[in-house]
């Protein structure tokens, strides 16, 4: 007994891992589904040979597909017996189609040909769209007459061709068993490369539709759980929240008596057939609940079809790595690199990260960056690549969802602008500079002290007697002057006439000024004629000396014409006479003293 | 020391009165190297500019209108300037003397008004005006002509020989001269043919008659029944003389036509005749020979020519003459008789602008060094005058003269601009000359603007001169003396003649036909009556003579102040009043600024006598604290104790100056203090000097106490010894 019950343990228990562990571990698998959109069309030979499928698998079959498929794939139906039934454009409302399969009655003759050349009519020219015909007949065209039997195969072949041309995959699910000489659609279909499927051979209509499904369409779906028996109940929970539409599909082993929903979505319904059931959710919560009841006891399998509304977030961050050591005389220069975490978030759902959930952690995912492909795992919600940033604009990034059991879609590829953020400045020890500087500016100062007291306190000559022969040396010291000069323009060489000007000494630090100078700060501009050569000094007894080094100015103290070269002190009240050098320009300036009272103010000049 | 300072009273007016004469800068000439000119050349500049009386600047400037005529236009032009190009035989030489009725007439106008005692209002301005008419200057003629006729007479009736008929000789050579001053041109003989014309066809002055019945001379008779009757005389055509003394005129009329024809080498009947007439009028019994179209048509003719002339005069010597009666007035305010320190008057003959150049003020600041700058005050300058100055306180010097034609608007070329006048201050600063000036004449600087406007305007216009170095002698004497208000000054010549419908002449009744001339106003600069005034009052005999006791003999007046007590109502001036007076807001307002020298035409009574004369009311120069300007006398005292004490302390010598100030009785501000009681009193009660000597700096600080009211005063000191120089 103990023998027996260990055994049945032991049988459970790996049914019961493999259940589980399908819960668990599918995302480990390695699994690539189709995520691109697709367009499909059900034919459908509605003749009256059809009639032997009394049971309605054959209309059940184009509904478990049309019910089962995601949202991006549009659909259509052709229903063609001699003529054309029933013509429905892709995208049509699936149950405007059901409405027509259930109402269909089999009748007439089977004009597949031209039914086919329908079916493909029905196609878009978009590229990157995956084409489908679903052709549900007993494979054969038959029509009233042979003739018109002949040109119907002959079209149908033609349709075989012209479909494969365009890329149409053809999947012929053949009903009851069709004598040799009416082969006509399994050969032109074999002959064209098609799948066939036939009932009762590869399966029951279920079994083969779930094959069209799960093998030609491909897209992400995820089982969820099989269970035995007469009845059963199925808690199918998302692995994300925010989905925006949750399908799933039972399919049983024999006839599904019942199947009810639990559920808190937007919107819901239930599509049943014999053998099929799908529950349709529009932005469901979280979980569902199932139960179901057989007909017979058997197996279900239940499959979950989880849509989102995707799109990417990059998030980059940027760091500088010091390329080259500033060495002397070369500039410190970065290498910048860009860290990027890549997010795929739930547009339909608050933009949530899609990844954050436990359930996505460690999901290898492929995406590429600016066309490189690159393998990543999700970790903490997002996949993380860093590359070289220096020379690019913008990264173009774009991630493969085709390896989740989750549809997301096609996902827009993300631009990303680099934006590389400035060097950082490296802080250089000024300290060394200043220094220099400032002994530089220390000793220039030196230089210019002593300079101008070397300029000031020049050497001249002053003449002490009426000859001029007798000179003593003089050294002006930077002594003030005193005293005032009034300044008389005698004669000008146009004739104007210029007010005469006051210029106070008084208070202004010793030194040579010119008469030049003298003049020029009156505003009296009368060219260059020599007066820049006749020098002034302040000299001893608040007397002023005069210089006159020009070569051709005539200056006289009083009557006294003065010699070139020699300094001449000029006392309080005596007048000064200059012809400059045109010979025409006179000047008569007259040195005055300053009281007390008027020497506020400082050196000045005044005009009368 | 009491004569060291002979004269504190040279005015230098800063004119031109005769382009001909000499001037300043002509006879101080180039000063290239020179600080000062020779006494020599001082002599030499007093002889030709220097003058004591009105009559010597006639005599000496001899102030002269040249007249000649323009054949194209057949006008007769006018210049004060001599015509270069115009030969001299070509040109008339008119002399503004005493004998210009023009400026006789104006100096007359003066005077009456003056002993009137009338205001501008009531006074009766056509009365002298009516001297320069056609009829007075015959009236002046017909008294030298009784009086020739006279001489004449006695003359003849003496025998040759007889030296009383050589002293008579003498007189009547003296007679004709001045009477051949008239008909030696025909300008002058003008008047003359007028007046001379109406007595031939009028018989008389041309006066309006109601009757103008033509006259046909008669005899008083009775008739048979005994009725009075005028009959007509007979007309006898007599071609000898009626009666005995007839023969004194006719060797009168014989002596008359050889004179004009001796000094006329292109002389004409027309003329000599009318000499003959008009020098010794004869009793016309030749009545056929009368053109009396003819006479009318020259009649008009001489009095519209001689209006156009007498216009053309005016306008031309109108400055000129304003300027002679401004040196008039300056003398005036001096009594003539009086002696003591007479005022003199030193003339530039210049153009203010020429003066003001930067050229020629080096000549005027070496003049002023050679007579302000030394110990020797004999020919020192103490005041200036600067009439004239423009009334655009922006002006500039002008250098060349722009006539515009025109009555509505015209430039005045004859102004001094303000930025001349302030080029001569800072040289006046320099040696202390106090300048008096005044504002361009006209209608609108008279006394009458000045009650009725105040004195901003005047306070505007000054403003660029205050608050300069030059402040303290820069003294605006307001307002302008008015002698013929412009809206009096229109002359009446006389009117037109015209030929009624009875064929005899008369005078036009119509208003068209008044031959009338505009003098446009005649006005006297107030500097001139002001500065006349202030250098009256220096003399201490002229203040003796208006105060009587308290005045010492020899001290000068610098210390006077004007404004004080009563002295205005002692010390006034010879022009008589011109309005009834200031309101006392106007007098509140000029009491409240105390700004300029300035006249007022005021009620009062001194003495128990009524004041006619215009008086002083402030007598301040431009030197102003903020608030109040200071009186002119401050800076004639400090002046004259900086030159006494210049001349005491031998150029201010250290120790001089300690002795000059020292308690000692014999100290000189001993010697002042000792007079304080005076009128004339240097220092007066309430008057102090105290100094200060800064030995660092080489000065001394006098501070002179007026009233309680310290005016410093700065000079350089001669040090003790060498060792004490820097």
């Amino acid at each position: 007994m103990k023998k027996i019950v260990s055994f049945l343990f032991l049988l459970f228990i790996p049914n019961l891992l493999v259940f589980f562990s399908s819960f668990f571990s599918m995302a480990q698998e390695d699994t690539c589904f189709s995520v691109s959109e697709s367009e499909v069309v059900f034919l459908l030979d509605a003749s009256k040979s059809m009639k032997s499928d009394g049971d309605g698998g054959a209309t059940d079959v184009i509904r478990q597909i049309l019910y089962s498929l995601p949202s991006d794939t549009k659909a259509g139906l052709v229903i063609y017996n001699a003529d054309i039934l029933y013509k429905g454009e892709l995208g049509s409302k699936p149950e405007d189609m059901d409405y027509v399969l259930a109402s269909l009655e089999y009748a007439g003759y089977s004009n597949a040909g031209l039914g086919l050349q329908q079916a493909i009519s029905l196609f878009s020219g978009e590229e990157g769209t995956e084409r489908h015909i679903i052709m549900v007949s007993d494979g054969e065209i038959d029509m009233k007459d042979g003739e018109e039997s002949e040109a119907s195969k002959k079209e149908f072949a033609s349709g075989m061709k012209q479909a494969g041309s365009k890329g149409i995959q053809m999947h012929i699910v053949v009903v009851g068993d069709i004598p040799e000489e009416d082969r006509d659609i399994p050969d032109a279909a074999g002959a064209a490369g098609s799948e066939i499927y036939t009932v009762g051979v590869d399966g029951d209509f279920a079994d083969i539709a779930g094959n069209i499904l799960f093998e030609h369409f491909n897209f992400p779906r995820k089982k969820v759980g099989t269970m035995e028996g007469s009845s059963g109940n199925f808690h199918i929970e998302l692995p994300v929240s925010g989905a925006s539409r949750a399908k799933v599909l039972l399919i049983g082993k024999s006839e599904i008596e019942s199947i009810n929903a639990g559920y808190t979505a937007g919107s819901g319904r239930i599509m049943k057939g014999k053998r099929f059931a799908v529950v349709d959710l529009n932005k469901p919560s979280d979980s569902m609940d199932i139960t179901f009841d057989l007909k017979e006891a058997s197996a279900v399998e239940a499959y979950l079809i989880a849509e989102y509304e995707a799109g990417l977030e990059i998030g980059i961050s940027y760091r500088s790595e010091q390329a080259q050591d500033g060495g002397k005389g070369e500039d410190i220069t970065y290498t910048h690199y860009a860290d990027m975490e890549i997010r795929l978030l739930n547009r339909g759902g608050g933009n949530g990260n899609l990844w954050a959930e436990d359930y996505y952690e460690g999901h290898p995912v492929s995406y590429t960056v600016n066309g490189e492909e690159y393998q990543g795992t999700v970790e903490d919600g997002a996949i993380r690549h860093s590359f070289l940033a220096d020379g690019l604009n913008s990264v173009e990034v774009w991630v493969r969802t085709d390896n989740f059991y989750e549809i997301f879609g096609e996902v827009p590829a993300e631009k990303v602008k680099i934006e590389l953020p400035p060097d950082p400045v490296t802080e250089v020890d000024y300290r060394p500079l200043w220094y220099i500087l400032g002994i530089l500016l220390f000793v220039l100062a030196v230089i210019l002290v002593i300079w101008l007291r070397k300029s000031k306190a020049g050497v001249i000559y002053i003449a002490h007697s009426n000859d001029g022969k007798n000179t003593e040396r003089y050294e002006s010291k930077s002594c003030q002057y005193t005293g005032k000069f009034n300044l008389y323009v005698v004669q000008t060489q146009s004739g104007r006439d210029i007010a005469p000007q006051t210029i106070r000494l008084f208070g202004r630090k010793g030194g040579k000024i010119t008469l030049e100078w003298i003049l020029n700060s009156c505003g009296i501009r009368l060219g260059n004629i020599g007066a820049g050569d006749i020098a002034f000094y302040p000299g001893p007894e608040k007397a002023v000396v005069i210089m006159d080094q020009s070569e051709q100015c005539t200056v006289m103290r009083g009557m006294e014409i003065l010699k070139k070269g020699i300094g001449y002190p000029v006392y309080y009240n005596e007048k000064l006479t200059v012809t400059l050098e045109d010979g025409i320009t006179e000047l008569e300036i007259h040195y005055k003293n300053l009281k007390p009272g008027e020497r506020e103010g400082g050196a000045r000049w005044e005009t009368q | 020391m009491g004569n060291t300072i002979s004269q504190t009273n040279r005015t230098m007016l800063m004119e031109m009165l005769n382009p001909q004469k000499l001037d300043f800068l002509t006879l101080v000439g180039d000063v290239r190297g020179m600080e000062s000119l020779s006494d020599d050349k001082i002599k030499e500049i007093n002889e030709h500019l220097l003058v004591r009386s009105f009559d010597e600047v006639l005599e000496k400037f001899e102030p002269t209108v040249y007249c000649y005529f323009n054949a194209n236009n057949q006008k007769v032009m006018y210049s004060l300037e001599k015509p270069e190009t115009i030969p001299e035989e070509m040109l008339t030489e008119i002399p503004l003397n005493r004998k210009n009725e023009f400026l006789n007439m104006l100096m007359s106008m003066i005077d009456t008004k003056r002993a009137e005692g009338v205001i501008n209002v009531d006074f009766k301005f056509e009365k002298l005006t009516d001297m320069i008419s056609p009829k007075k200057v015959m009236d002046d003629i017909k008294q030298n002509r009784k009086e020739l006729q006279y001489t004449y007479g006695e003359y003849a009736k003496l025998e040759d020989g007889d030296p009383h008929k050589k002293d008579l000789a003498d007189k009547l050579n003296v007679m004709f001269e001045e009477a051949s001053a008239n008909y030696n041109n025909v300008m002058a003989m003008l008047p003359l043919a007028i007046e001379d014309i109406k007595t031939r066809l009028l018989l008389g002055d041309g006066t309006e008659k109601r009757d103008n019945t033509p006259l046909a001379l008669g005899v008083l008779s009775m008739g048979n029944d005994g009725e009075l009757r005028v009959l007509e005389a007979p007309k006898v055509e007599v071609t000898a003389l009626a009666a005995v003394d007839d023969n004194i005129n006719a060797g009168l009329i014989a002596a008359l036509r050889e004179d004009y024809q001796a000094l006329n080498e292109e002389s004409n009947d027309y003329t000599e005749a009318l000499v003959a007439r008009t020098f010794c009028p004869l009793t016309s019994t030749m009545e056929s020979g009368i053109d009396k179209e003819k006479e009318v048509a020259n009649y008009n003719s001489y009095l519209a020519f001689y209006k156009e002339s007498k216009d053309e005069f005016i306008r031309t010597v109108k400055p000129l003459i304003e300027k002679l009666l401004g040196i008039w007035c300056f003398f005036e305010q001096y009594p003539k008789k009086m002696k003591g320190m007479r005022p003199t008057m030193l003339i530039t003959n210049q153009p203010n602008e020429m003066m003001a150049k930067s050229s020629n003020i080096s000549r005027l600041i070496t003049f002023l060094n050679t007579v302000n700058a030394k110990n020797d005050f004999s020919n020192t300058v103490w005041y200036a005058i600067v009439p004239s100055v423009s009334l655009d306180q922006y002006s500039k010097m002008k250098l060349t003269r722009e006539r515009f034609k025109g009555n509505t608007v015209s430039v005045k070329t004859d102004v001094n601009s303000v930025e001349a006048l302030a080029r001569l201050l800072d040289v006046f600063k320099d040696y202390e000359v106090q300048c008096f000036f005044s504002y361009e004449t006209g209608d609108s600087t008279t006394f009458n603007k000045l009650a009725t406007e105040g004195i901003e305007k005047y306070e505007d216009r000054c403003a660029p001169l205050i608050g300069k170095a030059y402040s303290e002698y820069a003294i605006p004497c307001i307002p302008n003396f008015t002698i013929i208000p412009k809206d009096k000054s229109g002359v009446i010549l006389d009117r037109r003649m015209i030929i009624n419908e009875d064929e005899s002449v008369e005078l036009s009744k119509e208003a068209e036909d008044v031959m009338k001339l505009w003098i446009d106003g005649v006005y006297v600069g107030a500097a001139y009556v002001a500065a006349g005034l202030v250098a009256a009052y220096q003399s201490p005999d002229y203040l003796k003579e208006k105060f009587g006791r308290g005045v010492d003999p020899e001290l000068p007046g610098v210390r006077f102040d004007i404004e004080a007590d009563d002295h205005s109502l002692a010390v006034r001036t010879m022009m008589a009043k011109e309005i009834t007076g200031f309101t006392n807001a106007i007098k509140a307002d000029i009491n409240r600024k105390n700004f300029g020298f300035v006249f007022s035409s005021e009620n009062a009574i001194y003495n128990g006598l009524n004041v006619t004369n215009v008086m002083v009311y402030k007598a301040r120069n431009l030197l102003a604290d903020g608030a109040i300007f200071e009186p002119i006398y401050k800076t004639q005292v400090t002046t004259y104790i900086e030159r006494v004490m210049r001349h005491g302390t031998g150029d201010f010598k250290e120790d001089s100056i300690v002795r000059f100030f020292s308690n000692n009785p014999n100290s000189q501000k001993s010697e002042w203090f000792a007079k304080r009681e005076y009128i004339n009193a240097i220092l007066g009660k309430g008057d102090d000097i105290t100094y200060t000597i800064d030995d660092e700096n080489g000065f001394c600080t006098l501070d002179i106490t007026f009233n309680g009211n310290v005016k410093n005063l700065e000079v350089e000191i001669n040090r003790l010894n060498a060792s004490s120089r820097v």
